[in-house]
Order: structure tokens, then sequence, then C-alpha cells
């Protein structure tokens, strides 16, 4: 029986998972915060395929802000090959992931930086963004046409700028929702306050089903898991906890106090024998833990704090798990037992959340450093296959913690594979391989 | 080591608290010296065993002013300790710098080698040359550790901690060179501080070699200011207490209002190497007391040559 309902827990989240095969449609690929990807590279020989700019000007960019999404996604829509992300200019753009071309843009009211995602709803194909305006929008893939917004609170004078997640789309019945944390502060007199609030929506009309407020503190991206068969929302709040919270009605299962903040998003690994959440601390512990109790099944400390999420695996039948710190390491742990397998040691803290893919059908690990660099690791070795020197900061220093860095994300432009990265010298880079 | 979920999490501030309490009572007891060094070690084991939150008594508290009405939580961590540490300098005077503080502590064990306190008082003029050609690969070291782990990026900015190590050796080896200038040196610690706080109050997320003491903040510039400021007490006792301690200098700022006070006394007649004996950083002289200096430590209560004053 138990064994049935952990083949069924499976099915549902390989459902939620794996609907586009080698799309990478959210925030570290799927609602699983995987970050694994089956696009493979035919060699090594990866190259520039094009930059784009969005704004030729820098003069409005605010230091602490991201100049990028947190991640690009990267789909095929209706036979094209499209990449959305938004920027710190207020501009949320769908780029051509064949040569850079923008295709379309949409203005809101302040920055983006968070990963949008892309869902297929009522076969209409839709893409999801949450904006600092505080507002969390509803756009028309294809066309950039808003279909819906939704403001988590009216503008006043007192309110500071939102703090949002990436959205994260949940298939279930035949409903679709819309889990997105949004962050707000008020510095009204005798009548502040800050709340870090999960909105659940029907991401077709926009309407809300439910929101909860979890935390005085930014809440980091959603993920999507179960607990005893029922879909299960996992989220971490900056303030340091953890929170599973059933996905129909947003009551609280379980809440972690874990050491120190989160700025750490959670990633699952669901298989037959349960399901195990992934978090680095700010204290530099990666966990571990039962995701039906937050039971602890093992910790492994970094040299310094972990804000990045885990990207999860899978060589030869075991799972792995790979995360950078602020230590300057990127580190691979078996999933299992928690064994450093391999570090790989970066010139400057490695702040990103890695993304899986292949190159010459070996899995590699694709991770950003704030040495300016974007590296190519073997999965298994954690040897350096390639590496890309990528433009500096278009500001004089950043705070720490203060900044939400982007990640790389692997896709298809056509029938070519596609690594992009939303860099902070103000490029979204793409790169290929020659040879495909 | 925060016990998750439970009211035991308030057990840092608690153990704190207790600490800075004892440390004002033996402050003003007359027998209370001796339980300094149990108090000392208390506080070492405590701050780096126990604690994994940083105390950043600087730079946590100008950035969380910055944060009043937009992040209450980071405004707690960051005057919870600052506030209250104002409020017990102001009753029993710098009892934080010379009974609680670890980095301190860590300076001070160094005085306390026979060998290393015998040579650092010795004047002659072969002693200082090796203390001075010790300070100068002491600066060469550093700058190497300094080049070795140096981020690629922010290279300025990712590594004022370390800055503040190098110029803790060069006040060291100046001290060495010119021990009269020491006042003038001390004086130096109030400009660094202005420095320190303009390069907080930009937003620059600051270390010092303090924060190599916590689990949480272990970077590589702290790590290099830490092995600067340590290598550096072996050259000039707790150079780094004496001449740049940020936080000692905003302290030492509002001792002149604390209510209890470290007085010399007129009829106690020492020699000043006798002073410098006692005194590790040496605020005690001859004539009198360099009160802006005194970590309260109550050595020279002890040896006749000050008395405890309450207003």
């Amino acid at each position: 029986m138990k064994k049935l309902i952990s083949v069924l827990i499976f099915v549902f989240i390989s459902l939620n998972v794996k609907a586009y095969s080698d799309d990478w449609p959210g925030f570290q690929r799927d609602s699983a915060h995987s970050g694994n990807s089956s696009v493979n590279f035919a060699d090594k020989n990866i190259s520039l395929l094009w930059a784009f700019s969005p704004t030729g000007r820098t003069w409005n960019y605010k230091s602490g802000s991201s100049v990028w999404s947190s991640s690009a996604c990267i789909v095929e829509v209706k036979g094209r090959s499209i990449i959305y992300a938004g920027f710190y200019n207020n501009n949320f753009y769908a780029v051509s992931a064949k040569d850079g071309q923008p295709l379309w843009r949409f203005i809101g009211g302040n920055r983006f930086n968070q990963s949008p995602v892309f869902s297929e709803i009522s076969n209409r194909p839709m893409v999801f963004t949450a904006c600092s305006d505080r507002s969390i929008y509803a756009l028309d893939a294809l066309s950039g046409e808003k279909i819906w917004s939704y403001e988590t609170l009216p503008w006043s004078y007192m309110l500071s700028e939102a703090v949002p997640s990436s959205p994260l789309i949940i298939h279930a019945d035949k409903l679709s929702l819309l889990a997105c944390a949004v962050w707000n502060s008020s510095q009204m007199p005798f009548n502040s306050f800050q709340k870090g609030q999960l909105y659940v929506l029907n991401a077709a009309t926009g309407e809300k089903l439910y929101s909860v407020v979890l935390s005085s503190t930014p809440l980091n991206s959603p993920c999507l898991g179960s607990i005893k068969g029922a879909p299960a929302i996992f989220i971490s709040s900056n303030g340091g906890n953890l929170f599973a919270l059933n996905a129909m009605d947003g009551k609280v299962i379980w809440q972690l106090t874990l050491d120190s903040g989160l700025f750490s998003s959670p990633s699952i690994l669901q298989d037959e024998q349960g399901g195990r959440i992934f978090i680095g601390s700010r204290f530099g512990n990666l966990y571990c833990l039962d995701a039906e109790t937050g039971k602890t099944i093992w910790t492994k400390k970094a040299g310094h704090a972990i804000d990045s999420t885990a990207a999860i695996g899978s060589i030869g039948g075991k799972a792995y798990v790979y995360i950078g710190s602020y230590d300057r390491n990127i580190y691979c742990f078996d999933a299992l037992t928690g064994d450093k397998i391999w570090n790989y040691k970066t010139g400057d803290y490695a702040v990103s959340s890695c993304a899986l893919a292949k190159v010459s059908e070996k899995t590699v690990v694709f991770a950003h450093s704030l040495d300016n660099k974007l590296y190519c690791l073997d999965g298994l070795t954690g040897s350096a296959v390639w590496s890309f020197d990528l433009g500096k900061l278009i500001w004089a220093y950043n705070t720490r913690g203060d900044t939400i860095w982007s990640s790389p994300a692997v896709g298809m432009a056509g029938d070519k594979p596609i690594l992009v990265f939303p860099c902070y010298d103000s490029k979204l880079y793409a790169f290929s391989t020659i040879t495909q | 080591m925060p016990i998750a979920n439970t009211y035991l999490d308030a057990f840092v501030f608690l153990v704190f608290f207790i600490l800075l309490f004892s440390a004002g009572i033996a402050l003003k007891d007359k027998r209370g010296i001796g339980l300094r060094p149990f108090i000392q070690l208390a506080a070492f084991v405590f701050f780096i065993f126990i604690v994994h939150r940083c105390f950043c008594a600087l730079r946590g508290t100008i950035f969380s002013f910055q944060d009043i009405g937009k992040n209450d939580l980071n405004v707690f961590n960051g005057l919870f300790i600052f506030v209250p540490l104002i409020a017990f300098t102001l009753m029993f005077g710098r009892v934080f710098c010379g009974w609680l503080c670890p980095l301190g502590f860590m300076q001070e064990a160094f005085f306390r080698v026979p060998f290393i306190k015998k040579n650092m008082l010795d004047p002659s003029p072969k002693l200082r040359r090796i203390r001075l050609l010790l300070s100068i690969a002491l600066f060469l070291a550093a700058i190497f550790l300094l080049f070795k782990f140096k981020p690629k990026t922010f290279f300025f900015v990712q590594n004022i901690a370390a800055f503040w190590g190098l110029v803790t050796v060069i006040l060291a080896g100046l001290f060495v060179l010119n021990p009269g200038a020491d006042i003038k040196l001390k004086r130096l610690r109030y400009l660094l501080l202005f420095a320190w706080l303009i390069i907080i109050s930009l937003g620059i997320f600051v270390t010092d070699p303090w924060c190599a003491l916590y689990g949480n903040e272990i970077d590589y510039s702290s790590l290099v200011a830490l092995f600067a400021v340590l290598v550096s007490a072996a050259i000039a006792s707790m150079a780094w207490c004496r001449y740049l301690c940020p936080l000692g200098s905003v302290l030492s700022l509002i001792m002149k209002f604390a209510r209890v006070n470290i007085k010399r006394k007129k009829d106690s007649v020492i020699s000043s190497r006798q002073a410098s004996q006692i005194c590790y950083v040496q605020a005690l002289s001859e004539k009198g007391l360099d009160k802006s200096s005194c970590l309260f430590c109550k050595r020279c209560v002890e040896a006749g040559a000050s008395d405890i004053e309450e207003l």
C-alpha cells in the first residue's frame, strides 16, 4: 500500500514536473526546482550565439537590484522557441531564442527581479510573472497582451517596493493554480507592517483562491511536492523558517526553524523512497529533510552561507545534489547519504543556482560565480569542461544578501540546444555548440 | 545553538546579558578581579563555540537603522545587542572590552606568554629591531595572503577587513619605531572609525577580524585580518584594541558618561616600566590614566595604582 501511494505521488509530481520535455518553463526548470534538463549539447565547443541588451542606458539602475530575472525561461510556443526574462528597467521581454531579437515587451510598474513561469492554461500559452510593483501578471505568451493582473496591495505613499518570489504553477484536478509569494511593507506611522504572504490564484482568471501570511520577512520561491498523497507547497522565509502547506487550502502542515536566515528556495526529490527536501542556509548548512515530517535526514556544512537553490540530478541511477556557496565553491553531494562527491573552487562567491544538462551525453553542471565566469563542470568529477568570461557588474559593489542573482537555464532554440544566462552586465547571453 | 521553535532561542541573548552583568558586578567588587579569567574564558567559549549568529555590533546596527519600518527582524537583530551594550557601558564602563571580548582575550593571551611579554617590554634596540622586522614580515605575509585569496571582483570592497588588518600591522610597527607616539597613534582610531562608518553607510558589507570568530561570516578578508591582528599583538600588545577597533572606539566615546570609572590614585607611585607591565593597552602611565583607552580590566586597581570611582 505504501509503495502504491509512493508510485501515485511520483506520477502526480511527474505530471507537474515533466510537462515539457526540453523546455525550461520556470525557476529551476520545474515545480520541484530540480534544475535538471535532458537537453544534450553535442560537444564541449560551446560558444556565444547572441547577446541581447534590453537597454543601452544604465543610469536608472539602482544598487542592490537585479539587472536580470533570477533566471530566464525557455519554451517552445506554437513552433517558436521563446525566452522570457524580466529586467531592472521595468520591462518584461519575450526574445526569440534563435537570434535574440525581441518579440514583444510588457512594461510593469517596477522591476522584474524574479523568474517568470510558462504554462498552457485552457490551450492558451501564458506566461506569469511577479513584479516589484506588488502585482502578479498573466500575459499572453505569443503577443504579450495582459490577460489579467492581481494587485496584492493597493498603492499608498507609505508602501515600500514589494519583494515577490518566482511564481509556481500547480496542475491539480481540472484547475490550474498559480502560487506566488509577495512581501509587502508599509511604513505608515502606528500602522506599519511587513508581510510575507503566499497567494494562490486561479491561473486562468487571476481570481484569488486563498492567501496566507507566513512571515514578516520576504519569502523565497515555492516548490511543489506532496505529503500523504496530497499536493504540498514548500516555501522558505528570509527569517529562517521552512513551511509545508497543503496546496489546496494553504493550511500549514509543518513548520521548521532552521539555523539562520534562508535565502535559498527549497528543492524536492520525490522518488519511490519518499520526498526529500534540500535547502541551504545562511549559516552554510545544506539540509536534507524528510518532506512528510520536516525531520532532518542529513546536513552538510559549507565554509560560508548558501543562498542558492539546490539542483538535483541523477547519474547512473544515483541522485546528486549540486549547490553553490559564498565560500566560492560549487559542491556535489550524494543525495541519499550527504557524502561530498566533489567541490570546484571558483574565484568568488558562487551565489547562483546550478543548471544540469548533458554534453556528449554526459551530465554537466552549468554554474555561475561572481568572478564573472560561467562554468560547465563534469557532473560526476567536478572537472571544468568549459568556461566563459562574462562582463562585469554595472554598479560599483553589492551588499551581501541584497541582490537576487541570476541563474543559468537550458533549453532548445528550434533543434539547437541553448544555454541562457541573464548577466549583471545588462546583457542576456545565449550559448550553443557550433556543430549543432 | 538555536533550539528551533523553543524559547531557548533567546538563550544567546540571555547568556550575553548574564556575562555582562557578572562582569559589571565583579568590576565593582573588591575581590572581583579573580573572576575575570573565568568570565573571559566563558565569554570566549560562548562566542566562539556556541553563538553562530554574528554579534555584529556596528555594521549590523547601521544597516538596521536603515531598515526601520521595512524589516523589523533585521532591526531587532541589529539593535538587540548594540543598545544594551551601550546601556551597560554607560553603567559599568567598557566591561565588554576588558572582560568579554573574545578578540581582546586572544590578544591578551599573547601578552600572558612570559617570553613574548618579556621581549615586548624590553626596550633594548636589538629586540626592538627584531620586533620591527617581525612587523615587516607580518605585513608582507598579510599582503601575500590578501593576494592569494583575493576575489576576482570587488577587490577593495571585499577586502576592507584585510586592509584594516594591514593598518594594524603598520601602526604596531610605528609604535615599535617610536613608543612615544602611542598617544598620537591612539587618536587615529577616531579617524579610522569615521572612515569605517562612512564605508558602512554607503551600504558596503564590511567585515572585520571579529567576524572570523563566528561560523557564519568567515570570509577570506576577515581571516587575513584576524591573522594580522593576532600576530600584531605579539609586536605591540593589543594593537587592534589600542589603535583600530571600531566598536571599542565607539564605546570609548561614550565612556565619559559612564557611572563607573577608573581613576588613577594620586598617592600611588609607579615607574613607566611597571605601568607597561600592568596595563596591556598602555593606558596607565607614571602620571595618569588615559580613560579613553582603558579597557576596565581592573589590573591597575589590583596593583594599587588606581581606584574604582562611582558617580
